[in-house]
C-alpha cells in the first residue's frame, strides 16, 4: 500500500513539472507610483535685513538617488512631479527671529518665486517642517528641470533663498546665524509589467 | 483547452503560486508604500476579503470519516478562487504627503485598473495615486493532509512555507490544524446520509510582520456516496461560520504603518460534489458567503 501511494504521490509531481508551459498567466502593466523627498539647505549668517542665499541643486543626482532607492530604473519612469514643498530650521539661531521673503528657482527662463514666506518665525519651524503655499511660476520651472532629466538632460538648478525682512534687525553685535533647510516631495509614476496567475481565468 | 488539460494546467499554477508568492508580495509591498492610514487600507481591502474567503473555503469538503478504527491518509491539494465585484475594484482615497487642497478622489485598489490617477493642486503641484494590479480573481493553492481515523474522527493540517529571497519580504508560510467529526455514527444505520462537524484554524505570514492572517472555520456536513462502477459520487453541502483577522505593517515613504482589519465573521454555504477512484479523489465546490467562491480540489489517499 504505501508503495502504491508513494508511486501515486510521483507520478502526480511528474504530471505537474510536464504541464508546466500550459500555465495560465496572464501578463499586466501596472503604473506604479513611489514617492522622495529630496532637500537643499541653506546656511545663514548675515549683518543685515536683506540677503541672497545662493544654493545649487544637481536634479539627476536627487532623481537618481530617489529612483535608486526604490529600485526603479529610469527607463521606466512616465512622469515625476512636485507633491509639495517643505522649510524648517535645523540648526536654530541663539534666539528667535521673524523673516518675510521668497525662495527662487531658476533653470532655463530666470529666477521663478517657489515659496513665499511672510512673518514667518524660526521658532515655529525649528526641527518642524512646514507646507509651504507654492508659486505656479517657480513649480514649472522645477517640472522643467525634472522632464530635461527625463530627456536625458543633467540639469543644474540654483535655489536661492532672498530674504526681505527681519525682525529684530541684525547687527555686527546680533548677526542672524542658523541654517533651514527647503525640501521638494516629488512623485514618480513607473510603468511595470507582471504575470499574474489567473487560474481561473476563461 | 481540454478539462485535462485546464485541471492540469491549475494543478501546476497552484504550485506556481508558492514560488510566485513572494514576488507578488514585493509588488504590493512597493506600490502600497505610498499610502498610510485609511488609504492603505482602503488600498488593500479587497486582498484582506480574498485571503479570508479562500482560507475559509473548502476545509471540509465531506462528512464521511469511516467509524472503524483504521488508518486513513491523504494527501490533497485545494485550489480556492474568488471573481472580485466591481465594486472592489475602487475605493475614495485622500491626498497625501502635504498636498494642497486636501482632495478625495475615486482610485483603483490594489486589484482595480493599472493606471495612476493623477489630481492637480495649488501651484501646479500634484499627487499621483496608484494604479492597482488589474486582476479579475484572486487564487489561493493549499497543499493538506488528512489522517484518521478514531471513533469518528480525523485530522487535518495544511502547510507550506516558502523563502521568497526577498530580504525585505522574507518567507511566507500558512500552517493550520483541525479536527473533524462524524455525527452520523450516533444517529443509527439507516440515518440516510453522513453528518460531521469540524473546526479549522489557520495563519498566514508573510515576513516577520508584513502580514499576520488567522482565520477560524467552524461548521457542519452532510454528503451522501453512490458508487457507480470502478467510482463513487459523493455530492456534499456544508454551513459554516468564518472568522478572518489580517495585520499588515509596513515602511511606508515617511514613516511606519500598521493597519489592522477588524475580525470579519461571515456564515458559508456550500455546495459539492466529490469523484472518489482507487485512490484518486477529485472535488469541486461554490460556496456562497461574504464573498463567494469557488474551489477545485484532488488528492491521493487510501
Amino acid at each position: 500500500m504505501r508503495r502504491k501511494l508513494t508511486l501515486a504521490v510521483a507520478l502526480l509531481l511528474v504530471g505537474l513539472a510536464l504541464s508546466g508551459s500550459d500555465c495560465i498567466f496572464e501578463q499586466k502593466v501596472v503604473q506604479l507610483v513611489v514617492t522622495g523627498s529630496t532637500c537643499v539647505d541653506f546656511e545663514e549668517d548675515h549683518q543685515t535685513d536683506n540677503w541672497t542665499t545662493p544654493e545649487t541643486y544637481d536634479v539627476a543626482d536627487e532623481l537618481d538617488a530617489i529612483l535608486s532607492d526604490n529600485g526603479i530604473d529610469k527607463d521606466q519612469v512616465i512622469d515625476a512631479e512636485i507633491i509639495s514643498v517643505t522649510y524648517e530650521v535645523i540648526d536654530p539661531p541663539a534666539h528667535d527671529w521673524t523673516l518675510s521673503g521668497t525662495i527662487t528657482v531658476e533653470y532655463d527662463s530666470g529666477p521663478q518665486t517657489i515659496v513665499n514666506y511672510t512673518n514667518q518665525t524660526l521658532s515655529e519651524i525649528d526641527g518642524v517642517p512646514k507646507y509651504a503655499d507654492l508659486n505656479d511660476a517657480g513649480v514649472d520651472e522645477m517640472h522643467g528641470a525634472i522632464d530635461a532629466y527625463l530627456a536625458d538632460m543633467s540639469p543644474l538648478v540654483t535655489f536661492r533663498v532672498e530674504n526681505g525682512d527681519v525682525d529684530p534687525d541684525p547687527s555686527s553685535v546680533d548677526p542672524i546665524q542658523f541654517t533651514w533647510r527647503a525640501c521638494l516631495k516629488i512623485y514618480v509614476v513607473v510603468e511595470d509589467e507582471y504575470d499574474w496567475p489567473d487560474v481561473f481565468r476563461g | 483547452m481540454s478539462a485535462r488539460t485546464r485541471l492540469l494546467a491549475i494543478a501546476t499554477c497552484a504550485a506556481a503560486l508558492c514560488a510566485f508568492a513572494g514576488t507578488a508580495a514585493a509588488q504590493v509591498e512597493d506600490q502600497v508604500s505610498v499610502y498610510t492610514g485609511e488609504n492603505a487600507k482602503g488600498y488593500l481591502e479587497p486582498l484582506s476579503k480574498a485571503i479570508g474567503a479562500d482560507l475559509t473555503s473548502a476545509v471540509w469538503t465531506t462528512a464521511y470519516i469511516p467509524e472503524e478504527d483504521a488508518f486513513h491518509l491523504s494527501f490533497e491539494t485545494r485550489v480556492v478562487g474568488l471573481i472580485f465585484g466591481d465594486d472592489m475594484r475602487t475605493f475614495t482615497a485622500t491626498t497625501e504627503g502635504g498636498f494642497s487642497p486636501e482632495t478625495t478622489e475615486e482610485v483603483p485598489t490594489v486589484i482595480g485598473d493599472g493606471d495612476a490617477i493623477i489630481v492637480q493642486g495649488n501651484g501646479s503641484s500634484s499627487f499621483a495615486f496608484p494604479g492597482g494590479f488589474d486582476v479579475n480573481s484572486f487564487t489561493l493553492a493549499v497543499p493538506q493532509l488528512r489522517i484518521g481515523s478514531y471513533k469518528g474522527t480525523e485530522a487535518m493540517i495544511r502547510y507550506f512555507a516558502v523563502n521568497t529571497g526577498d530580504v525585505d519580504i522574507g518567507d511566507i508560510s500558512l500552517y493550520g490544524f483541525g479536527v473533524h467529526h462524524s455525527i452520523s455514527q450516533y444517529m443509527g444505520p439507516d440515518f440516510p446520509m453522513e453528518l460531521a462537524a469540524g473546526v479549522f484554524y489557520q495563519k498566514l505570514q508573510v515576513g516577520d510582520d508584513l502580514m499576520d492572517a488567522t482565520a477560524y472555520s467552524f461548521g457542519v456536513q452532510a454528503s451522501r456516496r453512490y458508487p457507480a462502477g470502478f467510482a463513487i459520487f459523493e455530492p456534499y453541502g456544508s454551513l459554516a461560520v468564518d472568522m478572518f483577522s489580517m495585520d499588515v505593517a509596513y515602511e511606508s515613504d515617511t514613516e511606519s504603518v500598521d493597519i489592522s482589519y477588524d475580525t470579519d465573521t461571515s456564515v458559508d454555504f456550500t455546495v459539492g460534489l466529490n469523484l472518489h477512484a482507487a485512490f484518486f479523489h477529485l472535488n469541486g465546490e461554490y460556496s456562497i458567503s461574504g464573498q463567494n467562491t469557488f474551489a477545485f480540489g484532488f488528492g491521493l489517499g487510501f
